[in-house]
């Protein structure tokens, strides 16, 4: 009996691994593997994909091509761009795997764009229908692009990197360590739109036009330089920019890719833009921040700044407070930082000077973050920090927490910022 | 087919193996969807309720020692009830198999299988489930002792991979839709340990009589731990619950979780896992059908019944034509049978078997005196 269903077991084994190979549904060889999607709005109000496609080494002579509409010329690249109009991104993907006869695979996609004018009429069915797609790996990075996605995509040819790809996945991580933008993945968007209590907010792009040409970037990032007296301004590449990548177009000039601030949604609309300054104190608020330099006026002599770099943050403690003129938010932060200018306007060993440092950065982070909490209360009416998760516990049930209606509530917030700022050593050498 | 006697572990694996597979399927969903963020609540609330419940079916059941439901339903209504209320439960069985393989191959369809037809899916599982019965109690038994674990590893981490997704607060409000909806109508949540049903079967299946309370208590208190990390995993990763139907809720998890950059993506190891269990669902499900079936018909050789019924839920899951009627029988016609079947009608057998074996006792006992 045993030996009879072995016999049979046998069998069945070897014809499902002879056979396999000529009975494959797909292999490797039938996919183009998508590393960025880019959303746009077409004409006659289609919408306008732009696929990222990876090209295996050995054949990656680069090229772009327009499948519908668009298409731009690019220099030695590994990737593809593949741009279509379509009605939904379904279709599109559709349209784009007959153009390149392959099927596209979405599984190693790192990227997904959105431009500002797309983001600004509502992005949540595509991020219900991204979501709802199988392939794609739900911590795909989602960001608003100010100029055109496909302008995006078509600009980011990586300078430090041999591979698209992992130029992708080596920019989300800048915001690590410089604390100019703040990771969004296609699951944090997902959750935040459908949230009661928090909004969106996603990384934000545009690409910068050089070659002695004006500056063509519309720039959410960029608006802001100089804001608080702690800016740098914007180099042409690398430099101060959260992250960059370089190529030539058509008509000569180099574009740089700059992924740097923040966008900020209420529902699934974006409201607006945040710059890589004001992006700080929405880390250090929401608790993500790892580390950053950041410059803050000197207390001893004008026009001066001092560099800290700020670190090992304890946990920014929120608490709200309901009543009838609305929602009172208390946020008390604590920072533990190191003094990285050797200036000879003050001694670090003094501890009088010390103390006058530590007083004008509480005061610096303090407004930096009082301004944070007013640009997006009053002016964008979106509680992305999710501040709404220290209210909802006081209301005992849904009907309650919906009838209060905090998104229209945190309009009217009152908001109230302790800072306190622990410096732990300084020089090396002084 | 009945002549192998399961040990304490055995007992609890097999009856773990009915109600987790429910864990797998669509419940968490289904069940947050009822009570939205009082879920955690509710679920302790029906646990409590259901350790009542086994309390006292273990009181009634050890009235009759050694006789599972039938023999308990022949000794209330003679051969035809017992007849009548063994046909119900063989359909019950069958019917709650079919959908539970089609919701499953729906799930693996959309999964891993998109360009296969999910007839085909049911198909390798029903072939796979015939040839595991054949070999009877024993094997399932075993296979039942080597997945359980496996199954119960891939909970735990599901929960403690999916941390980093977690909003705690979203377990709030903590009523959820009221007081009334938690506690009264949330009560219909008791469908979630409608598995229990294997318990009624289980009693004459133990080495030892005594075991039949530890098997009711650790699975009834292990599979409620399981069921509240699995729906506070839910609850606490994804907002708005009740617009998530996926045919597998533990998936929509499992596919967030990521170790690092080098393994990003580690979804199929969980369908690894939980093929393997879902046959054991299926061979175990289908064992006590062939039991029932032994018992009304007096059948000498039941093997070739085992094709038979794995035929019946092939046919009768090829009748459900999409989702939305898989939804339907879930969602509604497998929930209120279910309470009714298990719990109102099991019980109402139990308490008047009772009554009549005491009855009888006391007729016994006033005759005997008159004599």
């Amino acid at each position: 009996m045993f030996k009879k269903m072995f016999y049979v077991m046998g069998i069945i084994i070897f014809c499902a691994v002879a056979f396999s190979g000529y009975l494959h549904e797909q292999d490797i060889n039938d996919l183009a593997y998508v590393i960025a999607i880019g959303f746009d709005i077409g004409n006659d109000d289609k919408l306008k994909l732009t696929f990222q496609i990876s090209i295996p080494s050995g054949n990656s002579s680069g090229s772009s091509g327009g499948g519908g509409s668009s298409s731009s010329e690019k220099g030695v690249s590994d990737t593809l761009n593949q741009t279509v109009e379509c009605n939904s991104f379904n279709s599109g993907l559709n349209t784009a795997n007959n153009i390149i006869s392959k099927r596209l695979n979405l599984s190693h996609c790192k990227f997904i764009i959105f431009s500002e004018e797309l983001a600004s009429l509502g992005i949540l069915d595509y991020i219900y229908t991204l979501e709802n797609n199988i392939e794609l790996r739900s911590n795909c990075n989602v960001l608003v692009s100010t100029s055109t996605a496909e302008e995006f995509i078509n600009s980011s040819t990586p300078i430090l990197e041999h591979s698209t790809s992992k130029y992708y996945e080596i920019i989300t991580t800048s915001s690590k360590y410089s604390g100019y933008t703040s990771n969004a993945t296609l699951n944090t968007v997902y959750t935040s739109i459908v949230d009661d209590f928090s909004e969106t907010s996603t990384m934000l792009g545009n690409v910068q036009k050089e070659e002695g040409s004006e500056d063509e970037s519309s720039s959410g990032g960029e608006s802001s330089s100089g804001e608080g007296g702690s800016s740098d301004g914007e180099s042409s590449s690398g430099g101060n920019s959260s992250s960059s990548g370089q190529t030539s177009s058509k008509d000569g000039m180099e574009s740089d890719i700059i992924i740097g601030g923040m966008a900020v949604f209420k529902k699934d609309k974006l409201v607006g833009t945040l710059s890589k300054e004001e992006t700080v104190p929405y880390l250090i608020v929401t608790d993500k921040l790892k580390e950053c330099v950041v410059s803050i006026p000197s207390p001893f002599s004008e026009g001066n700044y001092i560099d800290l770099h700020i670190y090992d943050f304890s946990k920014t403690k929120n608490s709200v407070k309901l009543d009838s003129s609305g929602p009172q938010i208390t946020t008390n932060v604590t920072l533990k930082s190191t003094i990285l200018s050797n200036d000879f306007d003050f001694d670090s060993s003094s501890n009088e000077d010390i103390e006058k440092i530590i007083s004008a950065a509480s005061d610096y982070f303090k407004e930096q973050i009082m301004n944070y909490y007013e640009k997006t209360a009053r002016e964008f009416k979106s509680d992305i920090t999710g501040l709404g998760k220290h209210a909802v516990y006081k209301f005992p049930t849904i009907a309650d927490w919906e009838e209060y209606n905090w998104s229209e509530k945190f309009e009217t917030a009152t908001f109230d910022v302790n800072v306190q700022v622990n410096i732990e050593s300084s020089y090396f050498i002084s | 087919m009945n002549s192998y006697k399961l040990k304490l572990l055995e007992g609890i694996a097999i009856v773990l193996t009915i109600l987790l597979s429910h864990i797998l399927l669509s419940l968490p969903s289904e069940l947050a969807t009822t009570t939205a963020s009082s879920t955690l609540l509710n679920i302790v609330f029906v646990t409590i309720i259901t350790l009542v419940f086994f309390l006292i079916i273990y009181k009634l059941f050890s009235v009759f020692p050694g006789c599972n439901i039938i023999d308990i339903s022949e000794f209330l209504g003679g051969k035809v009830f017992k007849f009548i209320y063994g046909v119900c439960y063989i359909a019950y069985i069958l019917v709650l198999s079919s959908i539970m393989i089609r919701l499953f191959a729906e799930g693996l369809a959309l999964i891993s299988f998109s360009h296969i037809d999910v007839d085909f899916i049911m198909l390798t599982f029903v072939i796979a489930v015939g040839i595991l019965n054949f070999f009877g109690l024993k094997a399932i038994s075993r296979l039942n002792l080597i997945i359980i674990p496996l199954m119960i590893l891939s909970i735990v981490f599901i929960f403690f991979g999916s941390f980093g997704e977690y909003t705690f607060q979203r377990v709030f409000p903590l009523l959820g839709y009221g007081l009334k909806e938690t506690f009264v109508d949330g009560i219909s949540n008791i469908y979630s340990f409608s598995g229990l049903y294997v318990l009624f079967f289980i009693f004459p299946l133990l080495t030892k009589i005594s075991e039949f309370k530890k098997v009711g208590i650790a699975s009834i208190l292990s599979y409620a731990f399981f069921l509240l990390l699995s729906v506070a995993a839910l609850l606490f990763s994804i907002p708005q619950i009740a617009n998530t139907t996926s045919p597998l809720s533990l998936y929509v998890l499992a596919r967030q979780i990521s170790l690092g950059d080098y393994i990003q993506s580690i979804d199929a190891i969980f369908l690894l896992i939980w093929i393997p269990f879902m046959l054991a669902y299926l061979s175990t499900n289908i064992h006590f059908a062939l039991t029932t079936f032994k018992q009304l018909t007096h059948i000498k050789y039941i093997s070739g019944v085992v094709y038979c019924f794995c035929a019946v839920i092939f046919v009768i899951s090829l009748v459900i034509k999409n989702m939305s009627e898989i939804n339907v029988l879930s969602n509604v016609v497998y929930k209120y049978l279910s309470i009714g079947f298990v719990f109102v009608l099991s019980l109402i057998i139990l308490v008047l078997a009772c009554l009549k074996k005491l009855i009888l006792k006391l007729l016994k006992k006033e005759a005997t005196s008159n004599v």
